[in-house]
């Protein structure tokens, strides 16, 4: 058993494996938030004055707000004025890889996503954000022979502005909440996905999100339009790089999902966690929404959270159509001082609206790691179905798991039901496993990957093996 | 701050009881006036608005010539009774204050452990303020008879308040049944805030069940605070047959070593009701217990809200917890709002919850009928099948078959109907 302990010190006190910063000349703004920021932020981008209207409303709505405090974490007040609000590679408009910054490429290649591989290998298509502007698109061609468009939000505003008019803040507006208000007046970049009627999206659509520049608040915008009868599978993947200071991640995704749509979209989060002390790490505040427009739509969130040293994260789903679903499966893992207040929204407003929510938070060392679950069922949602199980592992007396699930029906069709447990892995189990010559490492982790299964096998394949390993290295050796 | 619902006035027209604490009194209904009455924006009252309860304003209780007749109220009363009408002790429908196995006084209190006593809260404070009878209930010796404690409020013109506050000891090792009864003459406004302090010693048990009779106008707040001490065991049942606004706040804390508790709740809301379950318990030590199950029955325009907050301390290991909710929605018009909630800081425990809201089950449905019933008494007995769920977990059999009764009457279900079948399908 000492060995074995030993193991699993070295296996929990292992350092962050993405954890470097590359130096690239940034252009970047100094810290301070006003209406001048804002201005600049959107002359920069070239904005037309719609979105600058927006930006200005976004603003003015936010300055009224408050921080909320209702979530189970704990941390050191943000000061929104020390942030800076806009930072760019100064690079830019490059028409191919070859002319993309070496250091960037090398960057990806630590962490193990060339570029180009990918492009032949994997057939993903990739746009990279690297900061806040994205410096890589790729596939675009074959795309958009399909009429799918995939770019950057920046690309979509010149491009498409009518899209984005109609669509942006329809399903998250700026008044949502405080981190929404915020991330729609300074919002620098992300991505766009418009997917025509009746196109199946023949790849999956994958960025990877990097926060680089020092103390550079990162603030996201994705929007995924699936149109009538269209389908698109859309992965998200994040490594940061290791630092002391906080950094503020506060992003906005809106999907919206039109008749006999359907849309998946996947998360592997792996931003820098803090050290063992709890020292540093990525503030990751995001507001996550889809709506199925449509009878029959369908969005399907899948999350594996690892990273990050505060999470606030709430992937939803507004049920808006007839016979529309709505699915969320989770992995939190948080270990060391992370803090993770993570869940999802169901609100069934269509008639046999359908939703399913698997939520697995595994918890280590003095992590609190707390799922929050909301289930709605207005009054003329006939027949809603819900089914929901939250499961968590504690792993250590020093950890916390939380469950709070709020269920709130109007409708006496509705059938729902929700199930929660929460427990160590049993000496039995390992004991058995041992009996069999398996030795504590691989029974724990054979034993999370089960406790896991149901959500892992749910993520697209490129995904599930970055998503295993990441498991792997936060959690495999944390057993007390 | 102004609260028009008790006035000033009204403060000043009150006297301290005998034996209680004057400038703890005081302080408390300074306090309470510098209280916000809770708004949806507090997390504890999400779900029940007290905005028109804010409006009413409460005058004194004057007395009333009211008689309660204790026959009219159908249960299997003991030798071991104690009424109190309007806040009032009426001795000549109790038994005497003292017997071999409690004392019961009226005041003075003695010293209570500052441990045992309830948190503050806006209506604890208002409780403490304008306390109009206290109970310290001193329980020495086994009984097998259970103790009954009936408050009945009387009709008036005028929206009245009433305020009690007890204080239930049980002596190590002891084994006791309590049955405390609310109710009314379902004709005028009042509120009434109850708070109960349990405290169980050592190895000390007690079987206490609540009912709530129908109150179709009153505003009744329940506060409930336990607190357990090693392997002690309480068994706690609420029958709450609805009211305008009726919450039921029970605390429990699992202080000692191996202390156990069962929660049971059944709550049936008609009409207009409003009935809101706030449930809490502490695990603070280890090889704690707690099973915990509160099924709603809502029908018409009703609303049940279930608040279930397991709280499992570092120290507390080997503890197991399981947390129940079950709702049966019976119109399109009820409401049902259920938080089971767990917060849990050791990895050496058993914690499970579950929550479901729904209609009748339609193949329960399908299949009754297939073997005969029509749809009406196939409904029936799926409804009293789920409320009996509850009731079979009730000690006492005399009891359980008044509230059965009382059951029955409320949900205008069938009684020779149901005693059939029920008796068929379960022989």
């Amino acid at each position: 058993m000492a060995k074995s302990n030993q193991t699993l010190e070295t296996l929990l006190e292992q350092q962050y494996e993405h954890g470097f910063v590359t130096d690239i000349e940034s252009d970047t703004l100094p810290p301070g938030l006003n209406e001048d920021t804002i201005r600049t932020i959107s002359a920069k981008k070239n904005e037309p004055s719609f979105m600058l209207d927006w930006r200005l409303k976004a603003y003015e709505y936010w300055r009224h707000l408050s921080e909320p405090h209702w979530a189970h974490l704990k941390y050191t007040p943000i000061d929104y004025q020390s942030l800076s609000y806009y930072s760019a590679p100064k690079k830019q408009n490059l028409k191919d890889l070859s002319e993309v910054d070496p250091k960037l490429i090398e960057t990806y290649n630590k962490l193990g996503i060339p570029l180009k591989e990918q492009e032949w290998l994997a057939g993903v298509a990739v746009d990279a954000v690297f900061d806040s502007v994205s410096v890589a698109t790729t596939f675009k061609d074959k795309l958009s022979e399909l009429g799918i468009i995939f770019c950057s939000f920046s690309d979509a505003v010149q491009q498409h502005p009518e899209l984005v008019q109609q669509y942006l803040g329809s399903v998250v507006p700026y008044t949502d909440n405080f981190f929404a208000a915020l991330n729609a007046a300074v919002f620098s970049d992300g991505s766009f996905v418009y997917v025509p009627p009746g196109v199946r999206c023949p790849m999956e659509l994958s960025t990877y999100f990097r926060i680089n520049a020092r103390s550079t608040g990162q603030f996201e915008r994705t929007l995924i339009i699936a149109d009538k009868g269209a389908y698109v599978s859309y992965l998200e993947g994040c490594t940061a790089p290791q630092r002391d200071e906080n950094q503020l991640h506060a992003a906005v995704v809106e999907l919206v999902a039109l008749e006999k749509a359907q849309i998946k979209y996947s998360t592997v989060q792996n931003w820098y966690p803090g050290d063992e002390n709890g020292v540093g790490g990525i503030y990751n505040f995001v507001t996550k929404r889809g709506e199925c427009r449509g009878p029959h739509a369908k969005i399907s969130w899948t999350q594996v959270e690892t990273g990050s040293a505060i999470t606030w994260k709430y992937p939803s789903v507004i049920l808006k159509g007839d016979y529309s679903i709505g699915e969320f499966y989770s992995v939190a893992l948080t270990n060391h001082h992370q803090q993770a207040d993570t869940g999802t929204k169901m609100v069934h407003i269509g008639k046999h609206t359908k939703s399913t929510v698997i939520a697995k938070g595994i918890s280590a060392g003095f992590a609190q790691n707390t799922y929050r679950g909301l289930v709605k069922v207005v009054a003329q949602a006939e027949d809603a179905r819900n089914y929901t199980q939250c499961d968590s592992l504690l792993m250590g007396n020093h950890c916390g798991a939380h469950t709070f699930p709020y269920i709130e029906i109007k409708n006496n069709h509705a059938r729902i039901e929700h199930e929660a447990s929460t427990s160590k892995i049993s000496e039995d189990q390992l004991f058995y496993l041992a009996q069999r010559g398996i030795d504590t490492e691989n029974a724990v982790s054979m034993i999370v990957n089960g406790f896991c299964k149901e959500v892992m096998k749910t993520l697209p394949m490129e995904f599930a093996v970055e998503a295993r390993k990441l498991l792997g290295l936060s959690l495999e050796g944390a057993i007390g | 701050m102004n609260q028009p619902m008790i006035s000033e006035a009204l403060f000043a027209e009150k006297t301290a009881l005998p034996g209680w604490n004057e400038t703890e009194r005081l302080k408390a209904w300074e306090m309470w006036q510098k209280m916000a009455i809770p708004s949806s924006r507090d997390e504890a009252w999400k779900y029940t608005s007290l905005s028109r309860l804010e409006k009413i304003s409460f005058a004194k209780a004057c007395p009333t010539d009211f008689e309660l007749n204790l026959k009219s109220i159908p249960l299997p009363f003991s030798k071991n009774r104690f009424c109190f009408v309007d806040g009032e002790f009426k001795a000549h429908l109790s038994t005497p204050l003292t017997s071999d196995t409690y004392l019961l006084s009226r005041g003075p209190w003695p010293q209570i452990n500052k441990e045992t006593q309830m948190p503050f809260s806006y209506f604890e404070r208002l409780n403490a303020a304008l306390v109009d009878e206290g109970l310290y209930l001193d329980i020495t010796a086994d009984s097998v008879d259970p103790i009954y404690l009936i408050f009945w409020y009387g009709d008036r013109d005028t929206p009245t308040s009433h305020h009690l506050r007890h204080h239930i000891k049980v002596h190590p090792g002891v084994k006791s049944h309590l049955v405390i009864v609310d109710g009314d003459n379902n004709h005028s406004t009042h509120l009434a805030t109850q708070m109960i302090e349990i405290e169980l010693a050592e190895g000390a048990s007690l079987y206490c069940t609540h009912i709530k009779k129908p109150a179709n106008t009153g505003h009744h707040i329940l506060h409930t605070y336990a607190h357990l001490a090693e392997n002690s065991q309480l068994k706690h049942f609420n029958f709450d047959f609805g009211a305008k606004l009726s919450r039921n706040e029970i605390t429990v804390c699992l202080k000692g070593d191996a202390s156990q508790c069962q929660l049971n709740g059944l709550a049936i809301a008609r009409g207009l009701d409003h009935i809101d379950n706030q449930t809490r318990i502490n695990h603070l030590a280890p090889k704690t217990h707690s099973l915990e199950q509160y099924r709603g029955i809502i029908d018409d325009k009703a609303c049940h809200v279930f608040h279930g907050h397991v709280f499992v301390d570092a120290n507390a290991s080997d503890s197991i917890a399981n947390q129940h909710n079950k709702n049966i929605l019976l119109t399109a018009t009820g409401q049902a709002y259920t938080e089971p909630q767990l917060e849990i800081y050791n990895q050496n425990v058993q914690c499970v919850h579950g929550a479901t809201v729904g209609d009748l089950d339609e193949n329960a449905l399908f299949y009754l009928q297939s073997r005969g019933l029509d749809e009406k008494q196939a409904r029936q007995l799926l409804i009293f099948g789920f409320a009996r769920s509850i009731l079979d977990t009730l000690d006492n059999p005399s009891l359980q078959t008044e509230l059965e009764r009382w059951i029955k009457t409320h949900l205008a279900l069938d009684n020779t109907l149901i005693s059939d079948l029920y008796r068929d399908t379960s022989s």
